[in-house]
């Protein structure tokens, strides 16, 4: 950094109102070189772990579920699950299987979702236009299980609140069936397409000792070799019943965290098959009842999509939380931008930033502004237009 | 970055046996260890560094006793997950900054600096982080009514 080049600083965000996640990007750059890199949050702060210290622990679950948009039954499972331990319970056998059912379910969609956006961004829009076509029949299997698209509201402290009729597996069976010839088709695209390798592959590298230090999880951390997940090394629900995977890679980079999701996709079918193959023989109650919860502690995981999702919840022996903190994934995955972005250009920093599966839609309020006198200088949708045009300048020669 | 092959919780027993005000087993996945401010960087060192546990996160709250910091600790080879408690009188709400060991902590110390008011002594960038630019000073929002 010498003091004769001029810094240009790029605000992406804050808010965008298809984010569930308003936060503010700071990129100071010299020319196309990001040298210097700010974060900023607390724009849409909802005082949810403030709420929940007035409701009941069965009201809280459904508070939790508003957490986030996306892996909304992430957060509900964490905060059962530490109920759970706080009561010292444990749930029946069915109720396990359907809480994985509903987990898994929900990792597909999401990265489906992550896969689209990520292709719509280097300008690959049939990646895009297949991610969310092949998300579709995920959320309908959603719907056919809970009942709803969004929001399901199938956890409760003890176990579930709606069983999975018999009659209604082959049903869910077959479109789970029909789900990995899709995915096939989406392994392909990515693995096959030189245009990705170029725009993807050592970019963004987080090492391991970084994902260690900044305590990142999920796919950022296992694509940096990280072998972390929470449902096999802490297991709730029915990730110590089935068998299944963890997937980790060792290359550290943007194409290594798309692999990552893609790999866990077909792990994620695995364990819903497995699930409902058992839920055949596995009889029984679906919730365990919780009639006074004890004063204490008590912490619970989940494994969202984007990595683990932690909840704290300290009991003082009334019917409400006396303190309910959450963690979500994001919160230790954003920060690591300090070290991935660095040196890299503008056009691969925004792929850099959404790979770690955070905040996509910011980058559409994206304006540069010169440091020296205040003026913009680039509107929305600049970012992406860079990005794409990267892509098409790569295609060219 | 394998995490030791002996016991976690009995080497931290063994290391610092008459500085640890209180070992709670809740189960034997959950540990909670009470211990003074003043040792809290001797543990976190020796949990972080040579028990090679992963961070994942502080908690804060306001109990009558003062403002409690929950360090939680996980021990991933094990499924265990410690928790290490301190608590800081609300006169003179003040802990050394764990971020110098791990950078991470950062952003959540600078969260309970909004929310409780805790300072944390030796912080890299002690600024507001989710409070409005315009919060009055002073104000916690997630402390108790006395």
């Amino acid at each position: 950094m010498t003091s004769d080049k001029k810094r240009t600083l790029i605000p992406v965000g804050p808010y965008h109102p298809l984010q569930e996640e308003p936060e503010h990007f700071l990129l100071y750059v010299e020319g196309e070189k990001v040298v210097e890199i700010d974060w900023k949050t607390g724009y849409n702060h909802r005082g949810i772990e403030k709420l929940a210290e007035g409701m009941s622990y069965d009201q809280v679950t459904f508070l939790v579920e508003r957490v986030c948009g996306i892996c909304s039954t992430s957060h509900p499972i964490a905060y059962t699950n530490a109920v759970e331990d706080l009561c010292g319970i444990d749930i029946p056998d069915r109720a396990k299987y359907i809480k994985s059912i509903v987990g898994e379910l929900e990792r597909l969609h999401s990265h489906l979702l992550w896969l689209g956006l990520a292709g719509h961004y280097i300008g690959y829009d049939t990646v895009w236009m297949w991610a969310w076509k092949y998300r579709e029949p995920v959320l309908e299997i959603m719907e056919a299980v809970t009942g709803n698209r969004n929001n399901y509201a199938m956890m409760k402290p003890g176990g579930i609140r709606r069983d999975i009729d018999d009659g209604d597996i082959p049903i869910i069976m077959k479109m789970v069936d029909e789900l990995k010839p899709q995915l096939d088709l989406l392994l392909g695209a990515v693995q096959d397409d030189p245009m990705i390798h170029k725009r993807t592959k050592g970019v963004g590298i987080l090492t391991p000792e970084d994902a260690r230090a900044y305590g990142a999880i999920g796919p950022t951390a296992r694509a940096s070799g990280v072998d972390v997940d929470v449902r096999r090394d802490h297991p709730y629900a029915a990730y110590d019943l089935v068998d299944w995977d963890v997937i980790v890679t060792q290359n550290c980079d943007v194409f290594d965290r798309a692999a990552v999701r893609i790999l866990e996709m077909y792990e994620a079918i695995k364990i819903i098959k497995q699930c409902l193959e058992r839920l055949k023989k596995v009889k029984g109650p679906i919730d365990a009842d919780i009639k006074e919860v004890p004063p204490g502690h008590g912490l619970g995981h989940a494994e969202a999509p984007r990595g683990e999702v932690f909840h704290y919840v300290r009991s003082d022996g009334t019917n409400r939380p006396y303190r309910h903190k959450i963690r979500a994934p994001s919160y230790c995955n954003v920060p690591t931008f300090k070290v991935t972005c660095i040196g890299e250009s503008v056009a691969d920093a925004t792929l850099i930033l959404a790979a770690v599966d955070p905040c996509y839609c910011c980058t559409e309020r994206m304006a540069v502004v010169d440091v020296d006198s205040g003026r913009k200088t680039l509107g929305p949708s600049d970012l992406v237009r860079l990005s794409r045009e990267k892509t098409a300048r790569l295609r060219r020669g | 970055m394998g995490q030791a092959e002996i016991d976690p919780i009995t080497s931290l027993r063994e290391k610092f046996s008459d500085r640890i005000k209180e070992l709670y087993e809740k189960s034997e996945k959950r540990y909670y260890v009470l211990i003074e401010p003043a040792d809290l960087l001797d543990f976190v060192d020796y949990v972080y560094n040579h028990l090679k546990a992963r961070y994942i996160i502080v908690s804060g709250l306001d109990t009558p006793k003062g403002l409690e910091l929950v360090y939680h600790f996980a021990l991933d080879k094990l499924g265990k997950v410690l928790s290490l408690r301190t608590v800081v009188p609300i006169e003179k709400p003040e802990v050394e900054s764990i971020s110098g060991l791990i950078t991470g902590a950062q952003w959540i110390e600078r969260e309970i600096m909004d929310i409780l008011g805790v300072k944390f002594l030796n912080h890299p960038d002690p600024r507001r982080f989710i409070l409005a630019d315009d919060w009055p000073e002073g104000v916690y929002p997630y402390r108790r009514k006395k």
